[in-house]
């Protein structure tokens, strides 16, 4: 496999590299370097923000947790993500007609100007920071495993993490958000081939749906239904994890400028619409891929049954694609969310030279890869969850995006952003084992986002109340 | 003013929205150690969660046509034009 592999990879490679020397031909400054030109069609849209969304988790952590957890996968992020597709069009609408009249370079410096007050974006800044470098080093981290257990003794796992975070720099720093964007178009489409192949040569490898799901009733029936055989999918999992994958398209800066740089609304929601039916289509077969797991591999580790599902139980060609299907899924979001903390941090900055502003986005992106790289050094393997944790992190920001969108001047004042940043601290603390992770058999994360919405509501009623008199 | 039949099928959209999705973690679409009944071999939780994403995008698809935004507001909108 490995010359297979060596060939796909080069072409791959290479084809990256050239759109990013293209789009740097075009670049003429910081709107087109960052913000891709502001002018996205829904095509193109479609497949940035899908494969901005859809990650190593997708193709990794989804089929294990089908395999271990069971069908209750499903509701856990497709249902899920059909929320965040009417979500774009309900608030992403009013998100863009605001947005856009402040002039949007980023989340943070959006949330200082509605605000009225650094903080406000600093915090915002604090909880993408905190929640998206774990996030980007499990991509990272979930690759680099893969391909070491696939290809053992060819590079350590540190190599493959090295040479995978140089790539997405090196076409990052030299096209800037539209080179990602094409190379986005191309890897989302990498991934959908690759993962329906791999799920279609699974599922008949177990005998058809029926014949795969007869096996799972006789052989262990609890995948079958809610709360899956160790007990994972309770309401309050599942219900927790919508609330926090709803919120990503307005708490994640990777997602949320994608909205913002639309051609115009329209072209959001078609993009909407066809991210719906992306989203369908690339996990679907994460479920025929866990059925093969459940029935052929159910006592294997996570890393040991991808690596036989996805790669040496396929032909040897398939097999280098499904590694290139996984290095375009890692790749994609991780340059996205890298390179969207550079936007972010950006959008902080107070310098008026256009030339140093970029400057400092440059070696902002170049500073938080190689804090990513760092962590995917000592990060689990539970690429799923940790998804999940980083989701609810970053939705802790939500209140605070929607009293920006929805309140106007009444958004203004410092108890808002000064709230959110202790909600992020008690989180990360409970992450970290200091605190109970739960309020009164609620967790902690929803308890502290609930609490927030709550006091943005009253914060706002307030305001309101104080202008009539 | 009134609401426009448009505005109205926005907010008919809307409502079904927020309604399908609360049903969707509630035991009638997730029934609680339940598998059946099933279909093409797919136990109710997963075929019934497919069918519900499929209504999902069907109703986003309609609610973009009614969306009292329209395409107008925004149009052309690059972030630094204004």
């Amino acid at each position: 496999m490995l010359p297979s592999l060596l060939i796909v990879g080069t072409l791959y490679v290479a084809l990256l590299i050239g759109v990013s020397v293209w789009q740097r031909r075009i670049n003429t400054g910081s709107k087109d370097y960052l913000l891709a030109g502001g002018s996205l069609s829904s095509v193109l849209g479609l497949f940035t923000f899908a494969a901005t969304l859809f990650s190593t988790f997708t193709l990794l952590g989804m089929p294990d947790l089908f395999r271990i957890h069971g069908v209750g996968a499903w509701h856990f992020l497709a249902v899920s993500d059909m929320g965040l597709v009417f979500g774009v069009i309900w608030v992403g609408y009013h998100f863009r007609k605001v947005a856009l009249k402040e002039g949007f370079w980023g989340m943070s410096g959006f949330l200082s100007q509605r605000f009225g007050n650094a903080l406000a974006g600093r915090v915002a800044f604090f909880g993408v920071f905190v929640f998206l470098i774990p996030y980007v080093a499990i991509q990272i981290k979930g690759v680099s495993d893969f391909v070491a257990l696939a290809f053992p003794g060819l590079l350590p796992v540190w190599g493959w993490s090295v040479g995978l975070v140089a790539i997405m720099l090196l076409y990052s720093e030299m096209g800037g958000l539209k080179a990602i964007i094409y190379n986005d178009a191309i890897q989302g489409l990498v991934l959908l081939v690759v993962i329906w192949i791999v799920g279609l040569s699974c599922l008949e490898a177990v005998g058809g749906l029926e014949a795969g799901y007869a096996t799972l009733r006789e052989s262990d029936p609890a995948l079958l239904s809610v709360p899956g055989p160790r007990g994972l999918f309770t309401p309050q999992f599942l219900i927790g994890s919508a609330v926090a994958i709803l919120m990503i398209p307005f708490t994640q800066p990777q997602v949320s400028i994608r909205l913002a740089i639309m051609r115009d609304d329209r072209a959001m929601y078609r993009m909407a619409v066809g991210v719906g039916v992306f989203a369908i289509l690339v996990i679907l077969p994460t479920a025929f891929i866990g059925l093969y797991g459940s029935v052929k591999y159910p006592d294997l580790s996570a890393f040991e049954f991808l690596s036989r599902a996805l790669v040496f139980d396929q032909p040897p060609t398939l097999g280098a694609f499904v590694i290139i299907g996984l290095l375009a899924a890692a790749i994609s979001t991780a340059d996205s969310q890298i390179f969207a903390l550079g936007t972010e941090l950006r959008s902080l900055v107070a310098l008026r030279d256009d030339r140093q502003l970029l400057r400092v986005t440059k070696v902002g992106i170049f500073v938080f890869a190689l804090l990513a790289l760092a962590f995917s050094l000592v990060a689990g393997d539970q690429l799923a969850l940790l998804a999940r944790t980083s989701f609810a992190g970053t939705s802790l920001l939500a209140p605070l995006v929607f009293i920006a969108i929805f309140a106007g001047n009444r958004a203004r004042g410092h108890a808002l952003p000064a709230a959110t940043l202790l909600a992020l601290l008690v989180f990360i603390a409970s992450l970290l084992g200091w605190l109970a992770d739960t309020v009164a058999g609620i967790r902690l994360d929803l308890f502290l986002l609930f609490a927030l919405g709550g006091l943005a509501v009253v914060l706002v009623l307030l305001r309101r109340r104080s202008s009539q008199h | 003013m009134p609401d426009t039949p448009s505005s109205i099928g926005w907010k008919i959209c809307c409502a079904a929205a927020v309604i399908t999705m609360v049903l969707a973690f509630t035991p009638l679409l997730l029934p609680t150690g339940s598998a059946g009944p099933f279909w093409l071999g797919m136990p109710y939780a997963l075929w019934s969660g497919i069918a519900l994403c499929g209504f999902m995008v069907m109703l986003t698809a309609i609610a973009t046509v009614v969306h009292p935004g329209g395409g107008g507001a925004g149009a052309g909108a690059h972030p630094q034009k204004r």
